[in-house]
């Protein structure tokens, strides 16, 4: 971030777990709104059924499943790390040791939720 | 754009300012969670496959219409609310009007889409 520094409204950030976690944070939650306004879209299709049905069936792709996978992976993400975001600001998790190691225990439940839910998807592919 | 430099200045970043809508972000973020948690339960868990049928089926009853509505006025406000947060961080100049205006333009369009999709459908 040093091309930043010294410029007017230049805010100084720190490299550590925290930092990355929240870079990804704002990354999907920009994702999801995108996601949000294309979904509402094609559901809005439902006050015309064959609109509808021609409109999930182009959904049935493949593309879309895998793309699937990846709102999946998004999603837990923001979810997960949010409720962090959370613990931190209410439950006095953001003592400088307790707030290294709750990044670290979030990325493990990350992990494992997003596994759990990736393996029943990827075996309907 | 000149002119609007003081007043831009005073809301400097979403480090500064806008704690009720950083607290609303929160209180926001854990409702759409459960929220999500019971959207997709419904969706993928319940009921065969997701053809007309089956979402007809859901959205005629006024529960699920209160559920969805309620869902969507969260993620909406929950999303750009989010939006804001980036401008204010990042744009520094006069587009943030710009860009605030635009959002807000945005998230009303979306809004009444949702509504004239939920509210007076019959199946």
């Amino acid at each position: 971030m040093d091309w930043y520094r010294g410029r007017p409204h230049h805010i100084s950030y720190k490299w550590h777990e925290g930092f990355v976690a929240w870079i990804f944070h704002r990354i999907t939650g920009l994702l999801l709104i995108l996601y949000l306004f294309l979904h509402e879209w094609v559901i809005s299709t439902l006050q015309n059924p064959q609109g509808f049905t021609k409109a999930m069936a182009a959904l049935e792709n493949p593309l879309f499943k895998l793309l699937e996978v990846g709102l999946w992976l998004v999603a837990s993400y923001h979810a997960i790390n949010g409720l962090r975001v959370v613990l931190v600001n209410f439950a006095g998790a953001a003592e400088r040791e307790n707030y290294q190691g709750n990044v670290w225990i979030f990325w493990v439940i990350f992990a494992i939720v997003f596994v759990a839910g990736a393996i029943p998807m990827l075996m309907k592919l | 754009m000149e002119y609007m430099r003081g007043f831009i200045d005073r809301y400097q970043g979403s480090g500064k300012g806008g704690d009720l809508s950083w607290l609303l972000q929160r209180v926001s973020g854990v409702a759409l969670l459960v929220l999500l948690l019971g959207h997709f339960f419904i969706e993928h868990f319940v009921g065969g496959p997701l053809d007309y049928q089956h979402v007809a089926a859901r959205l005629a009853s006024p529960l699920w219409k209160v559920f969805d509505l309620t869902f969507v006025v969260f993620a909406l406000y929950h999303g750009i609310n989010g939006i804001f947060m980036n401008i204010e961080d990042y744009v520094h100049s006069g587009w943030r009007v710009f860009w605030k205006g635009f959002f807000w333009v945005v998230g009303i369009i979306y809004l009444v889409l949702a509504a004239i999709t939920i509210l007076p459908f019959k199946g």
